[in-house]
């Protein structure tokens, strides 16, 4: 055989074996990938879909607590947020007295504060007691539903006194220690709508001024709804003490206008009833704002309150969202209520439906993927032996 | 016990859809890809099935083609890089014909094969960005046959069809908190066709004229499900049954990997054997895709229709993909040639303006107007051994494809994807071989 034919055989084998050997290494390859593809990056707003957490797997159900409140009390109003290398939240201790038909009476509330490394395992600090009690004549004994930003040297907290009777500022180097901004609220309910009652501040630091999303409107729909109020207002300012309130028709305060609220209940959840004359409640708003892309979202996590019901515990969360600071858009249906879980219970000859009540959320974005919310929560199981109820905490993220 | 039944048009996760195929996407075959798919007026081997199926006849009377490609997908949304899998696979390719009354006379095949599925489907939420020409799109057997003939020496024809693999079936299933589930998943592979037509001219020695034809391709996808659940306890010690024993009846229908009709039209210079200028114009009919957005009806029996959404989850309105059209360029030069040994270098250019207007309501389709430049080169040895003694390629080639960033802003501020900019980039390599007999 010549030489080159020999040459020419050779890179022939040569080749089919190099075919061989890249078939051989693809189907080696196998199944690689996860069982969807594709899925690592999707953008995710925090919009949906929002799942509890059980944190106690040892225990029977979802339990997403992360603080449970004791006898005679509630926890609620949590304002969660990332400080100092570590995530702290603040929540209303709200104290209750029933008489001997069983009807509770709101008789205080104070603000306890806890700590945590991971968002997922908290503890208590300062010895369970409370760092912000009520003391001015205007807090009326109760000071509560608390709004904390991380701020030059310390703290700044915002938090509702009295019954809605206005909203205060105070001030902490370290969380624990707090002094009170002045003895007068910083703002109060001062507008047609609110009929003297503003609360459940939710305060954000944005674009060079402090952005103050708040409850408001006297009304007796429901026990939540007269402490949290049940339209929802926005104030901005350039110290956190002076605000001015505005609304998306470009009233404001500052020029003497009459400033309309900028949300208000208009879907069934929460509590929109026309046809019996049920105006429903949004309160205690919870604000995120992100940067997903190339501008602003500012998202707002709300309570809304189905009306009538009369032990106010059918409320859910809602998320609603806007591209400036106040002309916010709800949810679809398919968003909304974003946390709204119901359990069945089947006992022989009747169906029951036990509504857990979901409320005052607050939110943080963990990662871009990742979002994490704490809010109050009662549960129905536990009401069936004497109620639980707490601060719990939900994660929204890619395929929990 | 209570009996639900909830006809839900459009259930949260459905499989939603993804476009083309894999030659739609890369293109067939080492030296068409290498030479920008401007292949319509060039031919001469088994992916002219794809490219112009008149070309066939440009091939020699028995040929064998085998060649592997890996493409792997880097598209970043936010400038985040997603894991779309590497899209690779096998194509084999085969020529077989007779010359009658001196014209020549081919009947092709060109298969491609993905080493990892022969069908797949995502199954993301209905929501969810998918990049439509990349999203699994190998995970699909695709294989197009045909015939052509030479009606004159200067004239030819061709028509061929496109079969993709399909999948049928669905899972049907019982499962317990205190039992092992029974049931079964039933699959198998069904198939879907196009017909293509191709004609080639040769008015001069030097001049080459293709027109190709490739009609529409979708597939419609049943999936019946079957899952049923028995009584939950939720104290398994008192038999508090929290939840009767439900049924989920879910029959999924979608309209996937769609690949639009196409028009070609194609054109080849060659100055002389070793030199080839090739450009072909394709236009897109993307505007008849269906909506992609899978829907369903789910009959849910038991505690099933007591628990989960009554309401029917909203529409997701079709993405509006729009006509669209490519050019591509390519050339191929022998840069070595001699004593039966022959050295072509290659290289193209193909632009797609993307179908596909802004997303800005729920839907998140994704694409962007896409540029490839692709490279490679080929050896022909002939007379290899006494076995082959025609001649015997081995060629290579590089594929780049760079998605213009895009960014999509959504008009509803809670949308659940929110605003996102997408950027991407593909790097396609392969390489093959052509043995003639």
């Amino acid at each position: 055989m010549k030489k080159t034919q020999i040459m020419k055989t050779a890179l022939l084998m040569t080749c089919l074996l190099m075919l061989a050997t890249a078939s051989f290494w693809a189907l080696s390859c196998g199944t690689e990938g996860d069982i969807i593809g594709g899925t690592t990056a999707w953008p995710l707003s925090g919009t949906k879909w929002w799942n509890k957490v059980d944190l106690d797997q040892e225990t029977d159900g979802a339990q997403p607590f992360i603080f449970v409140s004791g006898e005679g009390e509630e926890y609620l109003e949590p304002s969660f947020l990332k400080a100092y290398g570590q995530f702290w939240v603040f929540f209303e201790r709200r104290s209750f007295e029933s008489d001997e038909n069983g009807k509770r009476t709101p008789v205080s509330s104070d603000i306890l504060v806890g700590r945590s490394t991971d968002a997922f395992t908290w503890e208590l600090l300062n010895g369970g007691l409370p760092v912000l009690e009520a003391g001015l004549d205007w807090e009326d004994g109760f000071v509560g539903a608390p709004s904390v930003l991380a701020t030059e040297g310390g703290f700044t907290m915002w938090y509702t006194g009295g019954i809605g009777d206005g909203i205060g500022a105070a001030v902490s180097e370290n969380g624990l220690d707090w002094v009170k901004v002045g003895d007068e609220p910083v703002l109060i309910g001062d507008q047609y709508w609110e009929g003297g009652h503003v609360g459940a501040p939710c305060v954000v630091f944005h674009n060079h001024l402090f952005r103050m999303y708040y409850s408001g409107g006297r009304t007796d729909v429901t026990p939540f709804a007269q402490f949290a109020g049940y339209l929802i207002g926005y104030a901005d300012s350039e110290d956190g003490v002076n605000w001015i309130k505005r609304d998306t028709r470009r009233n404001s305060s500052e020029q003497g206008d009459t400033v309309n609220f900028v949300m208000a209940p208009t879907q069934e959840w929460e509590g929109l009833d026309g046809e019996n004359g049920l105006t429903g409640a949004v309160a205690s708003p919870g604000i995120l704002i992100t940067h997903p892309a190339d501008r602003d979202v500012v998202l707002m996590y709300y309570s809304g309150n189905f009306a009538g019901d009369p032990s106010a515990y059918n409320m859910s969360v809602g998320i609603a969202g806007a591209y400036d600071y106040n002309s916010f858009v709800k949810g679809d249906y398919e968003t909304n209520p974003a946390l709204n879980e119901k359990f069945i219970l089947n006992l022989d000859g009747i169906s029951i439906y036990l509504a857990y009540s979901e409320y005052t959320p607050s939110v943080i974005q963990l990662e871009w993927n990742q979002y994490i919310m704490l809010f109050a929560q009662s549960d129905p199981i536990s009401e069936l032996t004497g109620g639980q109820q707490g601060i719990a905490l939900a994660t929204c993220s890619m395929f929990d | 016990m209570r009996l639900t039944i909830i006809i839900i048009i459009f259930a949260i996760f459905l499989p939603a859809a993804v476009y083309a195929t894999p030659y739609d996407t890369f293109g067939a075959g080492t030296r068409a890809v290498a030479m920008g798919n401007a292949y319509g007026a060039v031919g001469g081997d088994s992916s002219a099935c794809f490219h112009n199926i008149a070309t066939l006849t440009l091939a020699g009377p028995f040929q064998l083609e085998m060649d592997y490609h890996r493409a792997d997908v880097d598209i970043r949304f936010n400038d985040r890089r997603t894991d779309i899998d590497p899209d690779k696979g096998y194509r084999i390719g085969l020529v077989l014909g007779k010359t009658f009354f001196n014209r020549r006379f081919r009947a092709g095949v060109s298969m491609y094969i993905p080493d990892q599925h022969f069908m797949r489907f995502v199954l993301p939420p209905r929501t969810a960005p998918l990049v439509m020409r990349y999203n699994n799109i190998n995970h699909m057997m695709v294989s197009i046959a045909g015939l052509a003939g030479q009606v004159f020496p200067w004239w030819s024809l061709g028509v061929g069809v496109t079969t993709t693999s399909d999948h049928l079936g669905g899972v049907d299933f019982v499962i317990g908190e205190d039992r092992p589930a029974e049931g079964d998943l039933k699959s198998r592979l069904g198939s879907e066709m196009s017909i293509l037509a191709g004609t080639y001219f040769e008015p001069l020695k030097w001049l080459s004229i293709g027109g190709t034809f490739r009609d529409e391709h979708q597939q419609k996808m049943h999936l019946p499900n079957k899952i049923g659940m028995y009584d939950l306890k939720v104290f398994a010690e008192n038999g508090l049954i929290i939840f009767h024993d439900g049924r989920l009846v879910l029959d999924v229908y979608s309209y996937t990997h769609f690949s639009p009709r196409q028009y070609q039209g194609s054109l080849a210079i060659k100055p002389n054997d070793r030199l080839i200028f090739s450009a072909d114009y394709t236009y897109y009919e993307f505007s008849a895709m269906k909506n992609s957005m899978a829907y369903s009806v789910a009959i849910m029996e038991g505690d099933f229709g007591e628990v989960f959404p009554c309401v029917p989850p909203l529409d997701v309105p079709d993405p509006g993909l729009e006509d669209s059209w490519g050019i591509a360029f390519g050339t191929e030069w022998g840069a070595f040639v001699r004593d039966g040994f022959r050295l072509d270098l290659r290289g193209g250019y193909n632009y797609k303006p993307t179908p596909l207007p802004d997303q800005t309501d729920v839907s998140n389709v994704v694409d962007s107007d896409l540029h490839i430049v692709s490279g490679g080169a080929g050896v022909t040895v002939k007379a290899l051994s006494d076995f082959l003694r025609k001649p015997f390629s081995i060629d290579t080639f590089f594929q780049y494809h760079y998605l213009e960033p895009r960014m999509v802003h959504k008009s509803d501020p809670t949308s659940d994807v929110g605003d996102y900019e997408v950027t991407g980039s593909v790097l396609n390599i392969g390489a093959g071989m052509t043995v003639r007999f």
